[in-house]
């Protein structure tokens, strides 16, 4: 290798001087690998210190960027969150931080790409995927969300940060719910009801966003629980009302209404009390109650239309005309032109239920229209419901 | 006389050595670029500290500047610029002979020039070092002329690669750059150098590449024409910036030897001024072309800093300072690029990739179009971002850089800096013969 070496002969024994040569390479070399020894000790050392220093400048740039962030200076927030960050990619915390920054710096874009590459090193991680799944919420990529959202519901969460899981499982449903997405909504509900923990605020949420979902019969269980452990609860009254309400069980309804504080479902007990209270085909009645009861609902509903038309002015919409027309063959029925006291007019059952329908009809219109909407409007609909009367 | 050591024995041994050398040599190379590295970095930390002034960054890289100047001068002539040039001298022209005060003195010069804020690389320096430290390495075990010479780009390629975390790189680089030669017979020693620098880089500093980039990909084919269109500018912008690079340098040159000593000072004063409108050229910047990389700066930003950043390099390096363009050819190719990516999503009729991602491929395209070596570029833009999937857009834009580059400026810029100082390398056929010196 030294420099009479390219000069050796190629064959034969080699003399003690070319012997002794390479040794003392070998031992050269050996020095070297002494000093590439020290040298890599010496450079470990540095590394070691250069590092704990841009760890330190990181936790300052950090330190400066959330004290930005509080003070709404969102730019210089981004600028030193993203100095933190190049300073110590490792700490997943500046790099959501700096995600929050840039989202509420209306830059949800860049927040999404950061945290995408983050989710590549850490796929799992609980605050990572909420993130991306609260980004995606606001966009327009629903199964996106779901999906992250559920990937962070799924995470190793301590046992400690069990409500937050319950939390984030919240905040999906109502997203579903958001969305139209009932069934959805309510698979993660059922998840939620086995998982939610038994205080009066978990339960009550549970139930009315299971009333939103379309599952009353679930919601009127849970509030009928609540209710049996905080009778009081006007939360859990209100939603009671309405759970028995939407199962047309009007009665219970108006009972859990109005034991409800103040204003609380207003409108649901005054309809519940409509319904129970001028539906004529209501069982047990007598046929003059039933010819008052349906000679008055048709004499009001035609009020009603009345007073709706009276400020219309032609040409009518579609929708007006036809309240006019329903309104028009209401006053031409017998129950109008003869009176509630006239024996000659028919109190058969079929005839009830054509004078209920065409009621009903006219107050579906009246809503269809635009016209204010009362108690009795809300209620016709659902007395023809209730017995089966089809209105189209 | 030894009957067990034949003379076939011997000359497998030699053979071993050198191997065993190669290895050597890549883990000093790679240790002194880890080492340089982190110097740089603890001096600028010391001299600007977290949040600089304006008064620092105006008077630092100026009183720096005046000691670099009298130790330029004084103790450490020839280790002015980037040292690639100078390297390739050594291996071309000199029998691989690089004396020791070189590496020492590009060590301290370019740690305190480019810690004192100059816009300049810390790779070019590296290679001088990693072949420096080879060469001083090869005299001291006393190798052959031609065997001390073929230490040269082994130093270089241990150096590059774990200056950059980019072995594969490192080795095409050395081919390509220094002995300019593909199929060199090097090849295997320079591949080991390379991997155990990166070996040693890695277990140091840790597998992490240079730049953090989400995976990006060519979104649409039609997006090949944004490609090129980023190819033709970062040719373009190659292309200014070695011509105002050479022109400058030269206007330097020609100022009366006395003031050579004044020189880095006066690139000092410059470079104090633009760090005042533009703190972000300051040094390296890679944290910049990281931001850049992830969709972090704006089209203005991006535009202004791609101008800032030349005029900075060009200012620092023309003066005299010690340091490299590899850096800052990446630093301007990444805004030129990333400003493209904002205006072609803008603009284009069809969906785009990130800007990003044109940031990704404008580092690689000005690399091609000032160091002039094409494979090189493609296969460090992929080793340093460990990104595939933008392969074919990089070489596209590469190519058409290149061509431009060419085109308009036939010499080399490595070889048009060793011109100015009156130096001519052999031509590509030469070059592949050893110095008549050396036989």
């Amino acid at each position: 290798m030294n420099q009479p070496a390219p000069d050796l002969p190629t064959t034969g024994a080699p003399t003690d001087a070319e012997v002794w040569l390479v040794h003392r390479e070998v031992v050269l070399l050996l020095m070297l690998v002494a000093a590439a020894a020290a040298g890599f000790l010496v450079t470990r050392s540095a590394a070691s210190v250069d590092r704990s220093i841009r760890l330190a400048d990181a936790r300052q740039w950090h330190a400066r960027g959330l004290a930005a962030r509080d003070a709404d200076s969102l730019e210089v927030a981004v600028t030193s969150l993203r100095r933190a960050v190049t300073m110590d990619r490792d700490n997943s915390r500046y790099v959501l931080d700096l995600a929050d920054a840039l989202w509420a710096a209306n830059r949800p874009q860049e927040a999404r790409e950061l945290l995408s590459s983050l989710r590549v090193r850490e796929p799992d991680d609980a605050e990572i995927n909420l993130r991306l799944a609260r980004l995606e919420a606001v966009g327009s990529d629903l199964d996106a969300a779901v999906r992250f959202y559920q990937a962070a519901i799924a995470a190793l969460w301590p046992e400690s940060e069990g409500e937050r899981r319950r939390a984030i499982r919240f905040e999906l449903v109502e997203l579903l719910l958001a969305r139209q997405h009932r069934s959805r909504a309510l698979s993660e509900l059922i998840l939620l009801a086995a998982d939610s923990p038994e205080d009066e605020s978990s339960q009550v949420r549970l139930g009315q966003l299971m009333l939103q979902a379309g599952d009353a019969a679930r919601a009127s269980a849970i509030f009928t629980r609540v209710l049996e452990a905080a009778p009081r609860n006007a939360a859990a009254l209100s939603g009671a009302g309405e759970a028995a309400f939407a199962l047309a069980d009007y009665a219970l309804a108006l009972r859990y209404l109005s034991a409800a504080p103040g204003d609380v479902g207003a409108d649901l007990r005054s309809t519940a009390a409509a319904v129970l209270s001028r539906d004529p085909l209501q069982p047990r009645l007598g046929a003059a109650e039933r010819r008052r009861r349906i000679t008055a609902v048709l004499t009001d509903v035609v009020g009603a239309a009345d007073s709706c038309l009276a400020g219309r002015v032609p040409p009518d919409d579609a929708a007006t005309a036809a309240v006019r027309q329903r309104r028009d063959e209401a006053v031409r029925t017998p129950w109008l032109t003869a009176g509630p006291r006239r024996p000659a007019v028919p109190a058969d059952r079929d005839d009830l239920e054509d004078a209920l329908v065409l009621a009903a009809r006219l107050a579906d219109g009246l809503a269809e229209a635009g016209c204010p909407s009362g108690a009795l409007q809300r209620a016709l609909p659902l007395i023809a419901k209730r017995h089966e009367l089809a209105l189209q | 006389m030894r009957p067990l050591l034949s003379r076939e024995r011997l000359r497998l041994r030699e053979h071993q050595l050198f191997i065993a050398l190669s290895v050597i040599i890549g883990v000093l190379a790679g240790l002194s670029a880890v080492l340089f590295s982190l110097a740089i970095d603890l001096v600028s930390r010391g001299l600007f500290g977290l949040d600089p002034s304006w008064m620092r960054l105006l008077v630092t890289p100026a009183l720096v500047s005046v000691l670099t100047g009298v130790l330029l001068v004084r103790v450490f002539p020839g280790v002015r610029g980037s040292g690639v040039p100078q390297t390739k001298t050594a291996f071309h022209l000199a029998q691989g002979h690089i004396p020791t005060r070189v590496p020492v003195g590009k060590f301290l010069l370019g740690v305190l020039c480019i810690g004192s804020g100059h816009s300049m690389g810390r790779e070019g320096p590296s290679v001088q070092i990693g072949a420096g430290i080879a060469s001083a390495a090869g005299r001291w075990l006393r190798l052959s002329p031609q065997r001390l010479r073929e230490l040269i780009p082994i130093g270089a390629a241990g150096a590059l690669s774990a200056a950059f975390n980019t072995p594969v790189a490192a080795v095409i680089f050395a081919l390509e750059e220094i002995i300019g030669d593909l199929n060199a017979t090097l090849l295997g020693s320079t591949v080991v150098a390379s991997v155990a620098a990166v070996v040693v880089e890695r277990s140091i500093l840790g597998n992490e590449p240079l730049f953090h980039t989400p995976p990006y990909h060519l979104v649409h084919p039609a997006e090949l024409v944004g490609y090129a269109v980023l190819g033709v500018i970062g040719g373009l912008v190659s292309l200014a910036f070695c011509r105002s690079l050479l022109a400058l340098r030269g206007a330097f040159l020609r100022l009366p030897s006395r003031t050579r000593m004044l020189q880095p000072a006066i690139g000092g004063i410059a470079i104090g001024l633009i760090l005042l409108v533009a703190p972000q050229a300051r040094s390296v910047g890679y944290e910049y072309v990281d931001q850049a990389l992830n969709g972090g700066l704006g089209l203005r930003l991006m535009v202004a800093l791609c101008v800032w950043k030349l005029a900075a390099t060009v200012v620092s390096y023309a003066s005299g300072n010690a340091g490299g363009i590899f850096a800052p050819s990446l630093y301007i190719g990444a805004m030129a690029g990333g400003a493209v990516g904002i205006i072609a999503r803008q603009l284009s009729p069809f969906p785009t990739a990130e800007p990003g991602a044109y940031a990704l491929v404008g580092m690689g395209t000005l690399f091609a179009g000032i160091i002039r070596a094409p494979l090189t570029s493609v296969l460090m833009i992929f080793e340093i971002t460990q990104d595939y999937q933008i392969l074919v857009p990089l070489m596209v834009a590469n190519l058409l850089s290149f061509i431009i580059s060419r085109r308009f400026q036939p010499t080399p810029v490595y070889n048009a800096l060793l011109e100015q100082d009156g130096i001519r390398l052999p031509s590509s056929a030469s070059r592949l013969e050893p110095p008549a010196a050396a036989t």
